[in-house]
């Protein structure tokens, strides 16, 4: 332990962390303070206590596993961008791009981004289209569960207050990943709206998730199943009339808000325009 | 907020150590630096990581220090742009280039985009324009426009081949 005051703890292992959540139930856990240190001095966050979690070591590691690339919660979005295991999961190091601005990129860390369970974060559509599976730890135990379970309602997950977020496994899947956003500024770390398609070519589907066009990150599973149909996996071609349809398919089944970003309109087109533009991506080379 | 919540601790700043005493935890270190340390080059921008007005070093990495814990820093190297000039006071190559374009106007952003092209020419030695563009995301001039600023890196980021 590197810090002990009864309102700020900067701990060095999962334990200590876990040790002094449960003697101090009402603090929050900080890692790159991008998102809470944010929303304190917005006026938004009254902290009763933190607990740094920046210097466990074990939270940092990129590990490709057998059943998928490990990242830990601690690892920051600048890491996605960096480290070479990351050419197995080009999906995140592209959306890692545009994630936030350079110093942001700094500092945020992916478990962060997965444990806000916010819809405008840039991770979650496409960890979801990846199938990642999240790892909690509590001092009773460990355990995982998909990505698409984790994401309950805006900013709610299934963690629950005595656990960590340790990190996340990452299916290696094979064919194209891209990641498109729309925002008011290419560094701003929310979006108005994003999405993400991953095609799995050994299994002949294709995956899209969607960011801030509903309450939570979401897959457009009625979109997927028009177009897994639709697609001729044979030649690997898509029509653009099938582009099309995709992108309304998956607009007609989000629901965005309106908020003073742009309004649930606004969203929808934009989901329409980017999933008709990132199929015909998705194939257009193999024509 | 009671007394109990209250700290004290050191930050090492410029290479020199800076002792914090009866400061509150959760205090950033933008506030720290500038409150009460007196280091005033750091500025105060939008307090939530869209401008970039406030970034410092942090053990070698560009940094928003309004999202900051100061306390979180501890043990770490921190840089600002007054350790960041020439010990004898006179302009290094970077801001010479800043004044040859006048990239500044009223100056307000300019110590966190000093700070922030600094780390980018030395994490991309042969960058493009392109690639200064991108680099320099995360600083915000409302004045002078970023034409002039963006020649002024990439010159000095050609003059450091």
């Amino acid at each position: 332990m590197i810090i002990q005051s009864p309102f700020l703890a900067v701990v060095e292992s999962i334990n200590e962390a876990l040790d002094t959540k449960q003697k101090r139930p009402s603090s929050r856990f900080i890692s790159g303070g991008t998102e809470v240190i944010a929303d304190q001095n917005l006026g938004l966050l009254e902290p009763e206590g933190y607990i740094s979690l920046r210097r466990i070591k074990e939270l940092h590691t990129i590990e490709p596993k057998s059943d998928g690339l490990y990242i830990g919660a601690g690892v920051v979005v600048a890491q996605l961008l960096d480290d070479k295991a990351m050419a197995q999961v080009i999906l995140l190091k592209k959306a890692a791009r545009a994630f936030g601005t350079r110093q942001v990129r700094n500092r945020a860390t992916v478990g962060g981004n997965i444990a806000s369970g916010l819809p405008d974060r840039t991770l979650l559509p496409c960890l979801l289209a990846l199938e990642a599976t999240v790892h909690l730890q509590s001092a009773k135990g460990k355990r995982s569960l998909p990505i698409k379970d984790f994401l309950i309602e805006p900013g709610k997950t299934a963690i629950s207050k005595d656990e960590i977020l340790t990190g996340t496994t990452v299916p290696y899947v094979k064919g194209f990943q891209e990641y498109y956003m729309v925002g008011p500024r290419n560094a701003q770390f929310f979006v108005t709206a994003c999405l993400a398609l991953v095609v799995d070519e050994a299994n002949k589907n294709v995956r899209l998730g969607l960011g801030n066009a509903g309450p939570t990150a979401m897959r457009a599973k009625e979109a997927e199943e028009y177009a897994n149909n639709a697609i001729d996996w044979k030649k690997q071609t898509v029509d653009e009339t099938i582009a099309i349809k995709f992108g309304e398919i998956a607009a007609e089944n989000c629901s965005p808000v309106s908020d003073a970003a742009a309004s649930a309109a606004y969203r929808r087109h934009a989901i329409k325009v980017m999933s008709k533009r990132i199929l015909l991506r998705a194939f257009e080379r193999k024509q | 907020m009671s007394t109990d919540e209250r700290i004290d601790y050191t930050l090492k700043i410029n290479g020199k150590p800076y002792k914090v005493e009866n400061a509150f935890y959760s205090e950033n270190l933008l506030h720290v630096l500038r409150y009460r340390l007196g280091l005033t080059g750091t500025k105060y921008g939008c307090e939530h990581g869209q401008c970039g007005a406030c970034t410092v070093h942090i053990d070698g990495k560009a940094v928003c220090s309004c999202m900051e814990l100061a306390a979180c820093a501890v043990g770490c190297e921190i840089t600002t742009i007054e350790g960041y000039n020439n010990q004898d006071g006179t302009l290094n190559r970077l801001q010479e280039s800043f004044v040859k374009h006048a990239a500044l106007q009223c100056g307000y952003c300019t110590p966190g985009f000093i700070m922030s092209a600094a780390k980018f020419i030395e994490e991309n030695p042969n960058c493009t324009e392109d690639q200064v563009r991108e680099g320099m995301d995360g600083n915000l001039c409302r004045c002078t426009g970023y034409n002039r600023i963006i020649e002024a890196i990439k010159e000095a980021a050609e003059v450091r081949k």
